[in-house]
């Protein structure tokens, strides 16, 4: 590997060199053959070389001073471009965003895909400065640095996957600037960004327009499948969807832009298997990727639940108003939860600790309530309307998710035993939450998040791009493994019992933790990156990068422009010469 | 016929009326309208002979018997129809310039004229691919070639001309003689059987002093040969060299066939069809 890069601070001065080509012509134009028709040719001599054979254009016939005026030229537009020496260390970074968006597979029947020709792309500018330090930013769902080296040949294709759903590739260049501050930056995607591109960024967009037919929305429920399909040409195409096991569910014909709604019904035989959702067009599809996901069967088990005996009346009877008719929500002798009143006893289970005040001590006011809007008990709350009876003296422990002024009206803890407790301040007979959408809401978050402290994923189907976050139940388990489609493996260490994963490829992972194992499917859908039609081409170079500038190193221009001038003084002395001798 | 030959033809019409081929020397033929060299049936007396044996007492003249009682033998002209044939080049080196054909064409046309005029019998041939007599000779404005765009010289086709001249007739050949072969077997083609033969060769005057230079791919009018050159002037004197030896070559070869060789330039033949050189070598009068 050598210990200098030579480079061209104006490459585009490089294209000045083809100027040679109008030289030639204007050569070629004053020496051109006259075409002269004469009576008997056997009277003119014979030349050495005959035209019925070999090349018509004999180079020999340009006079020296053509290839001198041609070396001239190519010697000045070589020193305008500016080369430079620069050591290996101090050549400007080059970091490439690399769209990981599963649009960089779609190609023409036989045709080549974005990210194909992206990766040819690539090599070539890495095989130009060999030695260069090279950043590999992936732009998926979220921007995340992949390599950091400086090989010639690194192998990126391992994890550009293409196979994600968004790219962040504004997201992806600042992560870029931040890694590495007046670097060089090249983005290799399949249409032009949606977003001004700096000056020390360049462009290699290689997409085609293209028709595509995509499955936009899938979700499994306990007995049907809905699945979305898009006709994002623009053209009216048919679709046919198959359910695997299952079969054919239904076809239709989409004009150009049409969603349409599958609803399909799971066989029996499929409700406990995972079944593969197929979208097929009658004519090729350019991205087949998205047409096809993996469903895994959702069971969502009811929260068990008590009700303890030193709960008030008035609370019983709300609370059996609003969990009678809950599914999520079934009552158990082995509780997940108890409700009770403030001094239930705690055990394996959570608690929910109501305090309904004493009588006349509780109080209303208009005072607006406020709520931590980023909790999962606290989701999409109404809090207008509600008349709010609660003991203003009463402090909660832990951490207050509703309140009025002072008076904290809801609160969670996390005990000990990493169980929950919930304080509730509500007065029921001097309130109308039962008679708001606040009650059922406000129970369906609960079951949510109680259902998320349960051992494993809550559920089993996610779109490319969520977190995945989930308790395990052991609390000795020091790494979860991920099998993931692909065969390849990645272990994440548990925090408190809780692992979060992020950026599963597409496809059906397993998840293994100590004696427990899950599986999940992530399905990679999104409308916006189905759209193939405003895949195109665009290409720029980076018009300034700071490091170029700012690094030390060893400008070669003057060499040429020396070389240039010595060209041309030994073109004026053979001119000279010749005019002497046309003189004579 | 394109315009140009056939305004030149007229034009050279227009110049040669009147004018007749001048055929002095005229010996041969039967029941002409001239009078041969020779004694023959002829109406016209011509001298008077001793009677040798095997005269034709028929033609002893009495009344010099009965004068002087010597027996003399009346001799009366021989009548000849002269005959006169024209070979016009057709090939494509006779138009590498429009003035050449034209001058060519006129040139064929006034001596058809003349030879009409002076009651020759006329035949006139179109060298082209091949030898073709034109069946409207007397009239030069409706002959049917005069394209020149043969690619065959005159050469190559009197090689295989198996004959058809009339005999003991004037024949003429109109052409630039520019083909590199043999000049021999042309000539003695074209002059067997003939009472006299002129050849007329015309020649532009780019053709004799070559003006070209520089880089110049010159293309053969008939072969289509090409040939790319930077003709300096060593080159431009090598031609001439050559040209002069070609010309050597065909007038010593006329003069073996007791051919007259006319050559004119046409440049100062045409357009003003200066015929001097015609009345001064004999042909017309």
């Amino acid at each position: 590997m050598s210990e200098w890069i030579t480079s061209f601070e104006h490459p585009a001065f490089l294209w000045a060199g083809a100027a040679v080509l109008p030289l030639l012509a204007l050569y070629w134009f004053f020496r051109r053959s006259n075409v002269t028709r004469v009576s008997a040719i056997f009277l003119w001599e014979r030349p050495e070389t005959m035209p019925e054979s070999g090349a018509r254009w004999q180079l020999r016939r340009l006079p020296l001073s053509f290839f001198l005026e041609a070396l001239a030229l190519l010697l000045l537009a070589f020193a305008a471009a500016s080369p430079f020496r620069m050591a290996r260390e101090a050549y400007p970074v080059l970091a490439v965003v690399l769209d990981n968006s599963y649009s960089m597979r779609a190609a023409p029947p036989g045709g080549v895909s974005p990210r194909e020709r992206g990766a040819e792309e690539l090599r070539k500018r890495l095989a130009r400065h060999p030695g260069r330090r090279v950043l590999l930013i992936l732009a998926g769902n979220e921007p995340r640095l992949c390599s950091d080296t400086r090989e010639e040949n690194p192998d990126f294709e391992k994890f550009w996957t293409a196979d994600e759903p968004a790219a962040d590739l504004a997201g992806a260049l600042a992560l870029a600037r931040m890694r590495s501050a007046g670097c060089e930056l090249l983005v290799l995607t399949d249409r032009r960004p949606d977003f001004p591109l700096a000056e020390d960024t360049g462009c290699f967009a290689a997409g085609t327009p293209l028709g595509n037919t995509a499955l936009v929305n899938v979700r499994r429920g306990a007995e049907t499948i809905l699945a979305e399909a898009l006709n994002a040409s623009s053209r009216p195409r048919r679709v046919q969807l198959e359910l695997n096991p299952g079969g054919t569910a239904g076809t239709v014909e989409l004009s150009p832009g049409e969603r349409y709604k599958f609803v399909c019904r799971i066989p029996d035989s499929a409700l406990a298997r995972e079944i593969s959702v197929t979208l097929r067009t009658e004519e090729g599809d350019p991205l087949p990727f998205d047409n096809r996901v993996v469903l895994l069967p959702e069971s969502r088990e009811p929260v068990r639940y008590a009700v303890a005996a030193d709960l008030p009346e008035p609370a019983v009877r709300e609370l059996d108003a609003v969990l009678a008719g809950n599914p999520d929500f079934v009552r158990s002798d082995d509780p997940e939860l108890v409700f009770g009143g403030p001094g239930l006893a705690a055990g394996n289970h959570h608690r929910f600790l109501w305090n309904t005040g004493r009588a006349g001590q509780g109080s209303w006011s208009r005072e607006p309530i406020s709520a931590r809007p980023d909790r999962v008990l606290t989701r999409g709350l109404a809090l207008r309307d509600l008349r709010w009876s609660a003991d203003p003296q009463l402090r909660l422990p832990g951490e207050v998710l509703l309140r009025r002024g002072e008076t904290p009206l809801l609160s969670f803890r996390r005990r000990i035993d990493d169980r929950s407790d919930l304080f509730l301040n509500l007065d029921p007979e001097r309130s109308n939450l039962s008679r708001r959408p606040f009650w059922p809401a406000f129970f369906w978050n609960v079951a949510e998040y109680l259902r998320a402290e349960r051992p494993g994923p809550g559920l089993h189907n996610f779109r490319s791009g969520d977190l995945i976050a989930f308790r395990i139940a052991d609390p000795a388990v020091r790494e979860v493994r991920v099998i993931c489609p692909d065969g390849s493996e990645r272990s994440v260490v548990p925090f408190r019992r809780r692992v979060l994963l992020a950026d599963l490829p597409p496809g059906v992972s397993r998840i293994e933790a100590g004696e427990e194992a899950w599986s999940v499917s992530v399905l990679p859908l999104s409308a916006v990156e189905s759209q193939l039609e405003g895949a195109g081409v665009f290409r720029c170079e980076p018009r300034r990068v700071a490091q170029m500038a700012e690094n030390p190193r060893t400008p070669l221009g003057w060499i040429a422009l020396l070389l240039a001038a010595a060209v041309l003084a030994l073109h004026q002395c053979l001119l000279g010469r010749k005019r002497e001798e046309a003189a004579k | 016929m394109n315009g140009f030959c056939r305004n030149a033809i007229a034009a050279a019409l227009a110049r040669g009326e009147g004018l007749e081929l001048a055929a002095d020397r005229l010996s041969a033929g039967f029941d002409g309208r001239r009078t041969g060299r020779r004694s023959g049936n002829a109406l016209e007396f011509s001298e008077y002979r001793e009677y040798q044996a095997g005269d034709d007492l028929r033609r002893l003249d009495w009344g010099v018997y009965a004068r002087s009682g010597q027996l003399m033998v009346k001799r009366y002209s021989e009548e000849v129809d002269p005959r006169c044939d024209i070979v016009l080049d057709d090939s494509a080196s006779m138009a590498v310039r429009e003035e050449k054909a034209a001058a060519a064409a006129g040139v064929a046309a006034l001596l058809a004229q003349s030879a009409v005029n002076a009651g020759f019998s006329l035949a006139v041939w179109h060298c082209g691919e091949k030898l073709e007599k034109e069946e409207r000779a007397p009239f030069p404005l409706e002959w049917s070639h005069c394209d020149f765009a043969a690619e065959t010289s005159p050469g190559e086709v009197f090689d295989s001309f198996a004959g058809g001249f009339q005999f003991r007739g004037i024949r003429f050949a109109v052409t630039d003689l520019l083909w590199a072969e043999e000049p021999r077997r042309f000539l003695r083609r074209l002059a067997d059987g003939a009472l006299r033969t002129v050849v007329i060769q015309l020649l532009t005057r780019e053709e004799q002093f070559p003006s070209v230079s520089g880089n110049v791919s010159l293309i053969d009018a008939e072969s289509g040969e090409e040939r790319e050159l930077m003709v300096d002037e060593s080159i431009l004197a090598r031609y001439r060299e050559r040209f002069v030896r070609h010309q050597e070559l065909w007038s010593r070869a006329a003069g073996e066939f007791g051919i007259r060789l006319i050559r004119l330039t046409v440049e100062e033949f045409y357009p003003s069809w200066d015929l001097r050189e015609l009345f001064r070598c004999g042909v017309l009068k």
